[in-house]
C-alpha cells in the first residue's frame, strides 16, 4: 500500500506563514538568526568547502533574497556566525574567568566552562574549531585573536599573582592554548567533544604546571580527578 | 621524463597551495606552474585532491626525516629534544613554502588530509615521551599533557606561518624548548636549557669579528 503523503512540516525554528501579528524587527532579526544557524548546521555536515550558499537558505528556510539582503555570500554569513559564537563563547568563558579568585581557580573555572561550551555544541564547535581553519585568511585571522584573548587572560592571571622571577617564558601562556586547542580540535574532529569536561584533570594539571610547579600542579590533578569521578558517580545516580 | 613530470607538478602544487590556499587552488594554476599538459596531469593525479596528498606527503617526510634525524643525533632526550626541535624551526624557516602548505593548507584540504596530519602529530607525541630510565627525565606527565606540548608548539608556529613570520620560529627554540622539557625534566633543568639556548642564540647574532 503507497505511504499517505507527508503533510509538508515546517520546522520548529520556523516562523508561521501569512500574517503573524509580528513585528518586522523581529521577522528581521528572527530570519538572520535561522540564517547563522544553518550555517553552523550546513557548516557542521558537510564542511566550509563544500557548503554552498543554497545548502544554507534550505536549512535555513528563508528565500535567497532574503539570505542576500543579510549576508554577501557563503564568506560573510560564514564570518557572521563565526563572530556570533565566539561572543557567546567568549562572554561565558570570561565570566567564569572573573567570578573565581586566583590563579588555579581562574583558569579551572574558565577552561571548564569552555569545554563544556565544545561538549554541549557539537555542531558550534565543528563551525569553530575545524572548519575555521579552512574558511580562508579572514576567518583564521579571526581565530588567531580569540587565541591571543585566551592567551591573554592566562599571562594576566599568573602576572598578577607570582613575581616576575617566577614566571616562564613569556611564550608559555600561548603555547599552552595552543595544546588545549590541539587536544579539543582532534576530539572535535573524531566526533568526541563530549568527552572533553573529562580531560579536564590533565588539561589543568598542563596549564598550571609552568606557573605553579610540579607539587601544586598534581596535587589539583589529584584533586580533580577525585571531583571528577564524583561528579560522574553523581550524574549515573540520578539517571538509574 | 615521467618521474620528472611528477616532481615538477607536486612542487606547483606546492607553489600554487601556499600563494592562493588550497580551497582557491586551480588545476589551471598547477599546470602553468609545472608547465605540463591537462593531460599530463591527469595521467599522473585524478584530482586536485589527490595531488595535494601526494605533495603533502613528500614535505611531511621531507620534515620527519629532518627532524628524526637531528633528534637521533643527540645522546640524552634532553639534548635529542633540543636538536629535533631546533632542526624543525629552522627547517619550516628556511621553507616557507614548505611551512606553509605542511602547518595551514593541510588543515584546508579536507578528511584525508586531516587524518595524515594526526599521524603525523603522533609521530611528534612519540619523540616528546622520554625513554625509562633516562637520567633527566624523570618525571612523567598525563598522556593528554604531550598531546598538548606538541599541539602548542604547532599552534605557535601556525600563528607565526599565517602573519608572514616564518623566519621567527628559530628565536622561538628557547621558550618552545622549556615548554616541552619542564613537564619531564622538572624546573630547573628545564630553566637551565632556556638558558643555554638563549645564549647560543645569542651568540650565534653577534658575529665573531
Amino acid at each position: 500500500m503507497p505511504e499517505p503523503p507527508q503533510k509538508k512540516r515546517r520546522r520548529e525554528s520556523q516562523l508561521p506563514a501569512g500574517r503573524h501579528g509580528l513585528s518586522r524587527q523581529f521577522v528581521i532579526s528572527n530570519q538572520r538568526e535561522r540564517i547563522l544557524a544553518a550555517v553552523a548546521e550546513v557548516c557542521s555536515a558537510s564542511g566550509y568547502v563544500a557548503m554552498s550558499v543554497e545548502d544554507i537558505v534550505v536549512t535555513s528556510g528563508v528565500s535567497r533574497r532574503t539570505f542576500y539582503d543579510n549576508f554577501r555570500g557563503k564568506q560573510d554569513v560564514y564570518l557572521a556566525a563565526y563572530d556570533e559564537v565566539t561572543k557567546q563563547l567568549l562572554t561565558r568563558v570570561y565570566s567564569s574567568f572573573e567570578e573565581a579568585e586566583g590563579l588555579v581557580a581562574k583558569v579551572r573555572d574558565s577552561l571548564l566552562t569552555f569545554l563544556t561550551f565544545i561538549a554541549d555544541e557539537p555542531a558550534f564547535a565543528d563551525m569553530c574549531i575545524v572548519e575555521v581553519m579552512a574558511a580562508g585568511p579572514t576567518a583564521i585571522e579571526r581565530r588567531n585573536a580569540t587565541m591571543a584573548a585566551f592567551a591573554e587572560l592566562i599571562a594576566q592571571a599568573a602576572a598578577a599573582e607570582l613575581p616576575k622571577s617566577k614566571l616562564p617564558p613569556a611564550l608559555t601562556a600561548e603555547t599552552l592554548v595552543g595544546g588545549i586547542y590541539e587536544v579539543v580540535y582532534a576530539r572535535v574532529l573524531q566526533g568526541r567533544g563530549d568527552e572533553l569536561p573529562g580531560l579536564l584533570p590533565d588539561l589543568l594539571f598542563s596549564v598550571l604546571l609552568p606557573y605553579v610547579g610540579r607539587d601544586t600542579a598534581l596535587s589539583l590533578l589529584k584533586n580533580e580527578r577525585r571531583r571528577s569521578k564524583l561528579a560522574t558517580a553523581a550524574k549515573h545516580a540520578s539517571h538509574s | 621524463m615521467v618521474s620528472n613530470q611528477r616532481e615538477r607538478i607536486l612542487d606547483a602544487v606546492l607553489q600554487a597551495a601556499s600563494q592562493s590556499g588550497y580551497a582557491a587552488m586551480r588545476i589551471e594554476d598547477v599546470i602553468a606552474i609545472a608547465g605540463v599538459s591537462r593531460r599530463t596531469f591527469y595521467d599522473h593525479f585524478a584530482n586536485k585532491e589527490e595531488a595535494f596528498l601526494a605533495a603533502y606527503e613528500l614535505v611531511l617526510e621531507q620534515l620527519l626525516s629532518g627532524v628524526t634525524a637531528a633528534f637521533a643525533s643527540g645522546e640524552s632526550w634532553t639534548s635529542r629534544v633540543r636538536r629535533g626541535l631546533a632542526a624543525f624551526l629552522n627547517l619550516l624557516a628556511s621553507e616557507p613554502v614548505l611551512a606553509q602548505v605542511c602547518v595551514v593548507e593541510a588543515l584546508a584540504a579536507g578528511p584525508r588530509a586531516l587524518a595524515r596530519r594526526t599521524e603525523a602529530m603522533e609521530a611528534f607525541q612519540a619523540l616528546l615521551q622520554p625513554p625509562k630510565g633516562d637520567a633527566l627525565a624523570t618525571s612523567t606527565a598525563p598522556p593528554v599533557a604531550v598531546e598538548a606540548i606538541v599541539g602548542g608548539i604547532y599552534e605557535v608556529i601556525y600563528s607565526r606561518v599565517t602573519t608572514q613570520r616564518t623566519e621567527e620560529l628559530p628565536s622561538l627554540l628557547p621558550s618552545l624548548l622549556h615548554t616541552a622539557l619542564l613537564p619531564f625534566v622538572g624546573a630547573e633543568v628545564a630553566e637551565a636549557e632556556y638558558e643555554r639556548t638563549m645564549r647560543t642564540a645569542a651568540e650565534r647574532a653577534i658575529p665573531a669579528s
